[in-house]
Order: structure tokens, then sequence, then C-alpha cells
């Protein structure tokens, strides 16, 4: 099984390699589409596969990182396909194909310094760019969000403790720094405020590797380890860490409305979620952290979806203001439609995944911190009335000049499943919630009570 | 199963299917009127039927609780769709189902011809279940499920004629004040949850009562955090700005939503509540006060409104600030009755007022003379009281510039100015920095 995840791994890495080296820009959309879909299947194939855990070649391999992966494989294939042709160019292609071999190192990796290789891993195809104004937002990223998580892997080995991700052990007095570094890293690749520098830059030029990026799996898959083997520094720091993230949650919900462009207004409200699973994991509750793993998997599709859509808009009609509204729903109506559902999605409209996410977040914390409950309320509710601003001065009013072509089919069918994945997930989320439950929640839930 | 729970189980299916075939017609691009029509009439009169039967079961046998399953379920915390069967919602079942079967009627020929035909089924259809919801289910968790359901589709559907700009910025408040009063109905949760450990709102649970849990002081928390939220979906004072201009909506969802079921959804929360503010004192005066500055603020502004919509609109808010009054003074049966009434009168208002100047000349041929129109407050008042009275009323006394003011702008200056500071913070690009000066004059300007 081991062996089989290194293929898997490898198989993603020789797709970069094999789409980097398209002569055309079609050619490489197609294979990079075509390698996703197949590497995907035999993620899934490996998921439905199977049976306990099996730790062999430096790979720990069990249903919760093979759920992990399948989740990140099928985000990387279903974007993919509903990025629209002048995105997705040869570089592009390529640095999302590596980043998904990097999560999945992520995911599998045994040891620490693996996990930390991944890491780096996937963020060095951002840093390996032509364009040296973007250098110093991409150097932010690579120093900020890589080099404390090597210090911290460095500064275990010398306290020499257990280095395995699953049974992070240390020597005691050593527990706080080594979080500190380690949750740095983590808030700088969830983007979570200040620690966000690098979004930007990114964000500005190319914004299919900013879906990718502000897709919080890697991340939030070191937390949720981080805050089962590190329990008690966890919880020493917990109330800063929870009020930090909540403030960013608020802090992004609130310059999304100040942003004028509605791609810009989307992603600052996709990070004020991300910032929302940060909270939900650092509060160590039973339910907080089952609502954030459910508001991750959720937010992976939702934000997804939303940014892809976003995206759409911004390649036909560029920076789309929203000083005004532009009633590109009457040319787009598919668009619009689906850019409402993910919006609500993303956001928490009944019925959908988030729902049940936000639910479980604010049952878990009423109870011990009824404050940051209602501070958690305020900020999805600052995110709702910024969403429907954003959905309502992007496609209603009164039909533009400019014709906005509607989603085509392939992007049409790709956003349409996620869409479904939303909302099934929502309408019926026991199934999804079972399979959280059993897995490493337990632990930390264990951990924490510890 | 007993006749009650099937019923009930019925009427919330039928909601649910309703919803469910309208939205998958709506997905899949169907467009054909008719099939709309069919579809609502059938599946409401249906409910309207077993809404009747529940509503005369429960008087026979009295009040039920209906268990119809977990929506899902972790550790002990569990979503249960749990319907609190009494009079009131079973009465209330019925008035819903009776109002939306009257309106998609009616809706057959007003908007035939329309290109929102389809939306406006699909919606109303979310709207009755969402109301089922919001009328028959136990715990206030699920309520705030219908009460969510019914926010989005009264805003959608205050923006239905989304080519022109007004509906559409008149939707987008419509729903932000919904949303921020949404925080005191989540807060009320979150703090009946925190001290008696339980949101259910059936007189069985006995959640309201002080000393299962709830402390005196505690009580009158939660009281008023519901108040807050009531206010928004009920358009109470000061946050009553958005229902006159929710008439932008096509008449039937005016109707439906303004006149007969969404604005009187606060009022049946705080009945639900009542005992609540029987407890606490503090609590019952700012209901009543809320209550007293709504009735009086609109209904001089109903006065100098030169459209029926609008008239009608005030007229709602006053009857709905007297409701809120009645409920502060511990009167929730007559405050249920005055819904009630309420809802149907002015449902009928609401549909006949695109004919009402043809009716009125009718009226007016068929009388010897002419009648009185209105020149009430210049018989209570003294004339230059009267005048002062209008003049600020015609501005509907200041209450949404003061907000613009205080709130609105503030919140927009503040978001300007963490962007300035996001400048700061982030790596920035040029097209970021144009940005954030756009944003600048956009929230100066």
């Amino acid at each position: 099984m081991t062996i089989a995840a290194w293929t898997v791994i490898a198989s993603w890495l020789i797709a970069g390699a094999h789409v980097a080296s398209a002569s055309q820009r079609e050619v490489a959309a197609a294979r990079a589409r075509l390698w996703a879909g197949a590497n995907t299947l035999a993620v899934l194939s490996l998921l439905l596969g199977a049976d306990g855990t099996h730790v062999g070649a430096g790979l720990i391999v069990d249903v919760e990182s093979l759920s992990f992966a399948t989740v990140a494989s099928l985000t990387t294939s279903l974007l993919m396909l509903a990025t629209s042709r002048s995105e997705l160019s040869r570089e592009s292609a390529m640095r999302v194909l590596v980043w998904t071999a990097a999560a999945l190192v992520v995911f599998f990796a045994q040891a620490l310094w693996l996990l930390a290789l991944g890491w780096m891993l996937g963020c060095i195809p951002l840093v390996l760019r032509r364009d040296a104004k973007k250098l110093s937002g991409m150097m932010n990223l690579l120093t900020v969000g890589v080099l404390p998580l090597l210090a911290a892997v460095i500064w275990s080995h010398m306290v020499g403790g257990t280095l395995d991700v699953r049974t992070l052990h240390l020597a005691g007095g050593t527990h706080g720094g080594i979080l500190v570094l380690i949750l740095i890293a983590v808030a700088t690749r969830l983007g979570i405020a200040p620690f966000h520098g690098w979004v930007p830059t990114i964000a500005a030029n190319n914004s299919l590797e900013a879906r990718f990026l502000i897709v919080p799996l890697p991340a939030a898959y070191l937390l949720l380890h981080a805050s089962a083997g590190f329990a008690q520094a966890f919880q020493a720091d917990q109330p800063w860490l929870e009020g930090v993230t909540l403030a960013s949650a608020i802090y992004f919900g609130l310059l999304a409305y100040a942003r004028c462009e509605q791609w810009w207004s989307a992603l600052y409200l996709a990070l004020s979620q991300s910032s929302l699973i940060f909270m939900a994991i650092c509060a160590t509750e039973a339910l907080t952290v089952e609502g954030g793993l459910v508001l991750l998997v959720s937010e992976v599709f939702a934000i997804g979806g939303l940014l892809s859509c976003a995206a759409l808009v911004r390649s036909r009609r560029g920076d789309v203001g929203l000083q005004r509204f532009h009633g590109l729903g009457t040319d787009a109506p598919v668009l619009a439609g689906l850019s409402f559902v993910f919006g609500m999605a993303t956001v928490g409209l009944p019925f959908s995944l988030t729902f049940v996410a936000e639910d479980l977040i604010a049952q878990g914390l009423l109870v011990p911190h009824p404050m940051l409950a209602m501070g958690f309320v305020a900020a999805t509710a600052i995110n709702a009335i910024g969403m429907v601003r954003h959905f309502g001065r992007t496609f209603w009013g009164a039909k533009s000049p400019v014709r906005c072509p509607d989603v085509r089919s392939i992007p049409r069918a790709a956003l349409t499943i996620l869409a479904i994945f939303v909302v099934i997930g929502g309408v019926a989320p026991q199934v999804g919630l079972m399979a959280v439950t059993g897995s490493h929640v337990e632990q930390v839930m264990h951990a924490a009570v510890r | 199963m007993g006749i009650q729970s099937s019923l009930g189980a019925m009427v919330v299916g039928i909601a649910l299917t309703t919803a469910l075939t309208t939205g998958a017609l709506f997905t899949f691009g169907v467009r054909r009127e008719s099939l709309y029509v069919r579809v609502v009439r059938t599946g409401f009169l249906v409910a309207f039927a077993a809404a009747v039967g529940l509503c005369v079961m429960t008087a026979l046998l009295g009040p039920q609780e209906v268990m119809l399953g977990t929506w899902f379920s972790v550790g002990t915390h569990a979503f249960d769709l749990r319907l609190a069967i009494d009079l009131l919602s079973a009465s209330l079942l019925v008035l819903v189902f009776g109002a939306c079967s009257l309106i998609g009627h009616f809706s057959r020929t007003y908007l035939h011809g329309e290109s929102g035909h389809s939306r406006f089924y699909f919606l109303l259809s979310v709207f009755a279940f969402g109301m089922v919801l919001i009328v028959s289910v136990e715990s206030l968790d699920f309520v705030f499920v219908g009460w969510e359901l019914v926010g989005i589709t009264s805003a959608l559907l205050i923006g239905f004629f989304h080519e022109r700009s007004t509906p559409i910025r008149h939707g987008l408040r419509a729903f932000a004040t919904y949303r921020i009063c949404d925080v005191g109905f989540l807060t009320a949760i979150v703090l009946l949850h925190h001290f008696a450990h339980d949101a259910n709102m059936h007189p069985a649970h006995n959640v309201w009562a002080i000393g299962e849990g709830l402390t005196a002081s505690a009580s009158t928390w939660v009281a008023i955090a519901l108040l807050f939220g009531a206010m928004g979906k009920s358009a109470q004072f000061p946050f009553g700005g958005w229902l006159t201009r929710a008439m932008e909506g096509p008449t039937p969802s005016s109707a439906i939503f303004y006149g007969a079921l969404s604005v009187h959804a606060g009022v049946y929360l705080l009945i639900r509540a009542a005992p609540l503010f029987e407890a606490s004192p503090t609590a019952s005066v700012a209901l009543c006060v809320v209550g007293v500055l709504t009735a009086i603020t609109a209904t001089l502004t109903g006065r100098v409104q030169s459209d029926v919509k609008g008239a009608l609109a005030y007229a709602t808010m006053t009857q709905v600030g007297l409701m809120f009054v009645e409920i502060g003074l511990h009167l929730p049966e007559l405050a249920a009755l005055h819904l009630v009434g309420h809802a149907a009168l002015r449902t009928s208002q609401f549909l006949r007022a695109p004919a009402i100047l043809h009716e009125l000349h009718r009226v007016h041929g068929a009388l010897p003379r002419e009648f009185s129109t209105g020149r009430h407050l210049e018989r209570v008042f003294p004339r230059r009281l009267a005048e002062f009275l209008y003049v600020h009323a015609i501005e509907r006394f200041h209450v949404d510039q003061f907000l613009d003011r205080v709130v609105v702008r503030p919140f927009f200056a503040f978001a300007g100015l963490l962007l300035r500071v996001e400048h700061k913070l982030a790596a920035t690009s040029e097209r970021h920095d144009l940005a954030g000066q756009q944003t600048h004059r956009e929230v100066h300007s």
C-alpha cells in the first residue's frame, strides 16, 4: 500500500514534468486534465481498497490520509476542468500538479521531516517565476510559511523527541516554542492575518494558483496533528489563538466589503472562512474539531467552486467592479446559478455542508466559550451579507452591453459535480460525519482532555 | 404513529417535496408555467387539507410532539427534526398553506408571461417550507433553518425584477437587516444552550422557566436577544426601513411576505417566548417601547404615503408594533389572534392593491356623496403639531438617515481603513493600490 502511495505521488510529479514539456498550450491543458483524472482515480481506488494502517517506506497509509488525498486529488481534477483554457497555461498547470503531489506527501508522511519536505515542495514551484516583481510575495511565503516548519523539525530532532506525525512527542519544556513555529507555518499557508502577505501577489496575477493555495487542506492536516501531539502547549496558547483567528476572519470579512472587484471580494471571503476553520480546530472541543473538519471539506469544494466562478467572470470581463450592478446573470445564467450555490454554501446557507459545520462549531463553542461563539456568529453574518452583495452586484442589474458568454460544457459539468457534493453533503451530512468521527478527531479530543 | 403524527409528517413532507420538485424543474431549465402552477397548487392544497385536519385533531386531542428523524448527530449533539404540534402551530400551518395556496392561484394570471414566473414559484415553495419549519418545529436551532430560508427567499423576491438596480439594492438592504438581526437570534440560541442546556420551545421542556438553569438576569438577556432577532424580520423600529423598500417586489410576494406571513414570524417567535418576557420586566418594557415607537412612527408615516403599497406596508408595521405591545403586556393569546386576523386582512388588501383605483371609482360611483379621506391628525392634535408630525413623517422620522450616519457609513469607513492597513501589511501590487483608492473614493462619496 505504501509503495502504491509513492507511485501515486510520483505519478503526479511525472504529470507535472509531462505537462511542462508540452509544446503548445492546448496540449498542456489536455495532458494536465487527463493526468489529473487518472491520478484521482488511482487515489480513489486506494481509498476504496484501504484496510487498516500500512506503515513503511516513510509513509503511513490509512483511511484518514487517503481521505485527505482523495479530496485534494478530486479538487485538483475538478478545478482544472472548471478552469478556462486561457488560464490553464503550461506553467500554471505544472505548478498545480506539483502542488498536488506535495500535498499528498504531506498527508502520507510518517515523519515530520518528510511532511516538511512535502510542505516545501508545494511552495517551490510558486517561487520559481520569471516575473521578478512578484518575487517578494513568493519569498514571503517561502520564508514565513516554510522556514519555521523546517526550524521546528530541526529543533524537535535536537531535543530528541518522537517525530512521527501521528504520535508527536517531545521532551518537556520545548513544546511551546516548537508549536509556535508550526503554527506560524500553518497560519501562513492558510493565509491567516497577519501572515497572508503572499496572497495578494499570487491572487493578483494567476487566479488558478490562488485557488489551489487557498484550499486549506495541507495546512489543516498539519494543524490537526500538531493540536493532538502538542495538546498541553496547544491548550496553553488556545485563548490567543482563537482570538487571533476570529479577528482574522472578521478582518477579511470587512476587507471583502472594502474591495471593489468581485474577484478580490470573493478571495477575501474565502480567506475569512479559512480563518474560521483554524479557529474551530484551535478550540479543541470535540464538536468544534469535528465542525472544523466538516467545514474544511465543505470549504474545499465551496471555496474552490466560488473562486472558479469568480475566475471565469474575470477571464471573460476582466476585473468586475462592485461599485455598480453588472447584470451578468442575463447572459450567463448557469454561471450565476453556480456562483449563487457556491457563495451560499461558502457562508452556510441551510442545507449546505457549511451550515452543518457552522452549527457544530457554534454548539461546541457555546458552553466553554460563549463570547467566542457570539464572535463566530457575527463573523458568519458579516460574510453572508458580503457574499450576497458580491453576487448581486456581479450578476444582477441591467443587461450589460458587453456580452459575457456563459460557462462552457466541460467547466459546467465540473462545477456542477462540485455543487452536488456541497448540496448533497448538506442535505445528508451523516455519512461524512461518521467518517470524520471515526478518524483522527477522537485522538485530538482525547489528547485535549488529557 | 398516531393520526396527528401522520398529519404533521405529511404537512412537512409535502412542503419539502413541493420545494424540491419546483427546484428540480427550475434547475433543469423547465419553464412551462402551467407545470409550476399545477405542482404548487396541488402541493399546497393537499398540505392545507392536512393542516386543517391537524388543527381539528389537535383541538380534540391536545398538543403532541412528533419526532420525524434526525438530520445529523455527532456524539451527544443531535439535530432532531421534532415537531411541536399545538393549537397555535396547527392554526398557523393552516394560515401558511391557506395564504400560499391563494397566492399560488393569484400569481398564475398576475405573473403570466413574466420572465421570472418559474423563479417566483420556486421561491414561493421554498418560502412555504421555511415557514412550516418556523411554525412547527420545537427546537430553536431548527427554527433558525426556516428563518434563514425565509430571509433569503424574501431578499430574492424583493430583487425579483433584477434588471433594475433599485429592487436589487432594496433586496440587499433587506437581507443585510435580516442578517444583522439574526445575530440577536443566534445569540439567544447560544445563551439558551449555555444557561439552560437546551433550546427547545415546547412548553413540556420548560426551557424558559427561571430556576431550570436560566437565572433572572440570563432570561432578560435571552429575551432581549430574541427581541433583537424578531425586530429585523418584523420590521420594527429602527429596522423597519426595509419593509417599504420591499414593495419593489411583485405584488403577490408583498402579500405573502409582508402582509401575511414573513413579517409575523418575529411575532410568532415572541409569542413562543412569552414566558421569558413574563419573567423579565426589563425585557417586557423594552418590547413595549419598541412596539409603541414602531406603531406611532409607522402610522404617521403611513398617512403621508402616496402609493397604496407603501401605505399598506406602514399599516402592517403599525399592527405588528401593536402585537409586540400585546406580548409585552403579557397577552400572547391576544397577539396570536391579532396575528391571524391581521394576516388575513392584509393579504386581501395587498392582493386588491393593483386594482384599488378601479374599486375606488366604483365605490365613489355607488355612493351618493364624497366620503372623508383621512385628516385624522388635525382632529386630534393642534394644527401646528400635526404639520410638524407630517413634515417629519415624510422623512420617515430620519431613522434611515440616522442609521446610515451612525452604522453604515462608519462601517464602510472602518472597512476602508482596514484596506489601507492591508496595503501596509500585504505585498501590494499596482492593481491592489488602484482598488484601494477606488474604495476610498466610494466610501467617502
